[in-house]
């Protein structure tokens, strides 16, 4: 892949992810011409009042919430996957995102039982700033677990199975604390669990594109040594990469990355695990410094594309976002799966 | 059964052959860490080592002699424990890994899986320690992917995938990741393993070329006793609890040193023929009458099964004699197996080409027997004992 159709797709994919935009912004149960919709986009005032408050309070947060919690996602999918050796490593299917979720019940019961200060449940910046910030303490404790037994197992099934245990642990324990809720936050939490975009505010926004851009600059210098890594840690070092604070780096990244997302979206599943496969496939590549910034914006075009099928434009009715995600996801994991059999096959024969 | 001529060196020219690259000072090799008693385990101690540009050195040793160990600490995978290490000169204990990189390579025994990556891919990983953070590759960088490529014998797979890739194949993309390094020194952990003879030939001939003519230092561990005499600068054998020699092979040999590491239970080490033999010492012996080529093979089938063959005085005669009387002939020994007693003679077996077919014919006890194969002599002669 020659750098000059790497920037080429780059480009391309975001010109796609723009449009899928714009898409996400016209439809809806309420149709809004493109004109209306780019008005809004550049701070006028679209002709209908209404059309006004569906696209600012509505339409926009969700989608942009879409997209950059897809390139979130999908960048941490890409450096678990590298960071574990793991093809079918990603922030759901190793626990991390339910790790998350703990972080978050843990704070809204340490708000309740007022071992949390009240300030935590008040809404605004600090507030969403502390619930982020719950969420990805929760997933690098997940993550910290599960890279500490991955030294002691073989095998890249054996680690999800150890992830999906984790991740029912967790779950568990969210279940434990919302025995103790009130039943207005066990409403809250169990639409929240199902994964969406739709519920993200203005005031999250900050907070979410604060965790991508200074996950991606956490990545960015990573990306070369990420190609050693390829040939597993015993090269890489030989290779002269600092081991020790490359896995800090990617840990830290991928928390926030991930948890992040799904402290204001939810868990949401595949999407961090399929993009970085159809990004490698798209851009025949394996480089980290073509594949970083192809899952950024691939991520976000397929995250907006979900959503977008999630609502089923044009019936009035509504799926729920993991379920598209794992209909175009779990093909994907099936894929990479029966692409690895048949490789080590062939190597054996 | 190893064609000598390959594994002489070239004569182009030499650069800076003989500058000492590597020097070990009472080195202690091995593994520190709670758990261990008194916080570490010491695998071999007090060595004092030299490499020099040029130089092809194989390390050998049983299993669990510390060879893995000792490979990993030279190129900056793990501390020594204790004493000096210089690299082209300078100490190694401060060096960043990065510094390590830019002076040692290593090739690991271990198989890996290169997550997508093409052969030349791979090969540009090795130009990692001396590209910027961006990790470009500038015109000198690529010239050095291109030599390593090429050195190892990879240029035709450069644009494989390298998990589709044979063991042979993934061993000589690493070894160009590892020459894109363009390292002082070059480790390689078994690197003959998992290749079949004419590839372990081959590529202890590349590396030796690549030694002479880039003035590298070579050393790698290997169970090919075999191949490393032959094709060896100079061994370094190690064996657990004794100090490690160095010499050249040959020296080795003649010294008993080779014997002495290696020598355990029924396998023994023969300097005349500079191979193993994995016999209990014969009880019986068999005399045996044939053109060389006949002869040798014979006794080979022989020796295996447990008996001494020796060469019957009038092997070189064409008129086959059939007096085969027990305890005549006292013959030359084929078997370098020390006999501690005289074994019990079964007779003469005699061999012969006769148009397409062999006949072997047996002597004993008055008896004469024709066989058409050696596996038919070796089930009588089984039956027989």
């Amino acid at each position: 892949m020659k750098a000059g159709r790497a920037s080429l797709g780059l480009a391309l994919l975001a010109v796609g992810g723009a449009l899928l935009f714009l898409f996400g912004l016209t439809s809806g149960s309420e149709r809004i011409p493109w004109g209306q919709c780019l008005a809004v986009l550049f701070g006028r005032h679209a002709a209908d009042p209404v059309w006004d408050d569906i696209l600012r309070q509505i339409r926009l947060p969700r989608c942009l919430a879409a997209w950059l919690g897809g390139a979130c996602l999908a960048l941490s999918g890409l450096e678990l996957q590298t960071l574990f050796r793991n093809p079918l490593a990603g922030p759901f299917s190793l626990g991390i995102s339910s790790g998350a979720t703990l972080g978050v019940a843990l704070a809204v019961a340490g708000t309740v039982g007022g071992v949390l200060p009240a300030w935590l449940a008040a809404g605004g910046l600090w507030a969403q700033l502390g619930m982020a910030g719950s969420a990805v303490i929760g997933s690098l404790a997940v993550m910290l677990l599960v890279l500490a037994v991955a030294r002691r197992v073989r095998g890249n099934a054996t680690l999800l199975i150890l992830g999906l245990m984790f991740g029912q642990v967790a779950s568990a324990l969210v279940s434990v604390l919302q025995a103790f809720g009130t039943s207005e936050q066990i409403r809250a939490f169990t639409f929240w669990s199902f994964g969406s975009y739709a519920g993200v505010t203005w005031a999250q926004m900050p907070v979410l594109a604060g965790a991508l851009v200074v996950g991606a600059l956490l990545a960015a210098p990573c990306a070369k040594h990420l190609n050693a890594l390829l040939l597993g840690w015993e090269y890489a070092r030989s290779l002269g990469v600092p081991v020790q604070t490359l896995r800090l780096l990617l840990l830290f990244s991928a928390s926030l990355l991930s948890g992040a997302v799904t402290a204001f979206c939810g868990p949401i599943a595949f999407l961090g695990l399929a993009v970085p496969h159809i990004a490698r496939g798209l851009f025949r590549t394996a480089d980290h410094r073509i594949l970083l910034p192809a899952c950024a914006v691939l991520g976000g075009a397929i995250s907006l594309a979900a959503d977008l099928a999630s609502r089923l434009p044009g019936t009035g009715r509504a799926l729920p976002l993991n379920a598209v995600m794992a209909l175009v996801g779990a093909p994907v994991v099936i894929g990479v799966l029966l692409r690895r059999n048949s490789n080590s096959e062939r190597a054996r024969e | 059964m190893i064609p000598q001529g390959n594994m002489q060196g070239t004569t182009e020219s030499i650069p800076e052959t003989g500058r000492i690259l590597l020097r070990t000072t009472g080195l202690s090799v091995g593994y520190s860490g709670r758990g261990l008693p008194e916080g570490r385990r010491t695998v071999l101690s007090g060595l004092d080592l030299e490499l020099c540009a040029g130089e092809m050195v194989c390390l050998l040793g049983p299993n669990g002699a510390g060879k893995s160990t000792l490979l990993r600490t030279l190129c900056g995978l793990q501390a020594p424990l204790s004493g000096g290490l210089e690299v082209d000169g300078q100490n190694a204990s401060g060096f960043a890994p990065e510094s390590w990189a830019r002076r040692a390579a290593i090739v690991l025994t271990e198989r890996v899986d290169g997550g997508g990556l093409t052969v030349q891919d791979v090969a540009a990983l090795g130009r990692h320690p001396h590209t910027g953070w961006t990790g470009r590759l500038r015109a000198a960088d690529c010239a050095a992917v291109e030599n390593a490529l090429r050195d190892s014998g990879a240029w035709e797979l450069r644009d494989r995938i390298f998990d589709r890739l044979s063991d042979g194949e993934k061993q000589k993309a690493l070894l160009a990741r590892a020459l894109a390094q363009e390292p002082s020194l070059l480790l390689l952990d078994e690197p003959t393993a998992f290749l079949d003879l004419p590839r372990r030939v081959e590529t202890l001939r590349t590396l030796r070329r690549m030694a002479r003519t880039r003035g590298r230092a070579v050393l790698l561990s290997t169970h090919d006793l075999d191949l490393a005499l032959r094709a060896a600068d100079k061994l370094w054998l190690m064996h657990p609890g004794g100090p490690l020699l160095s010499g050249l092979p040959e020296d080795l040999v003649l010294s008993g040193a080779f014997a002495r590491v290696f020598d355990q239970g029924d396998v023994v080490f023969d300097p005349a023929s500079g191979e193993f033999r994995i016999h209990a010492p014969p009880t019986r012996k068999i005399r045996v009458r044939a053109d060389a080529v006949l002869t040798s093979w014979a006794a080979r089938a022989l020796e295996r099964e447990g008996f001494a063959a020796t060469i019957d005085a009038a092997a070189n005669s064409n008129q086959p004699t059939h007096s085969a009387l027990p305890g005549d002939g006292a013959d030359p020994s084929l078997s370098a197996v020390t006999e501690s007693k005289s074994p019990a003679d079964l007779g003469l077996l005699e061999g012969r080409q006769s148009g397409p077919d062999i006949l072997w014919t047996w002597h004993a006890a008055g008896q004469v027997e024709t066989f058409t194969t050696l596996a038919a002599v070796l089930a009588r002669l089984r039956s027989f004992v």
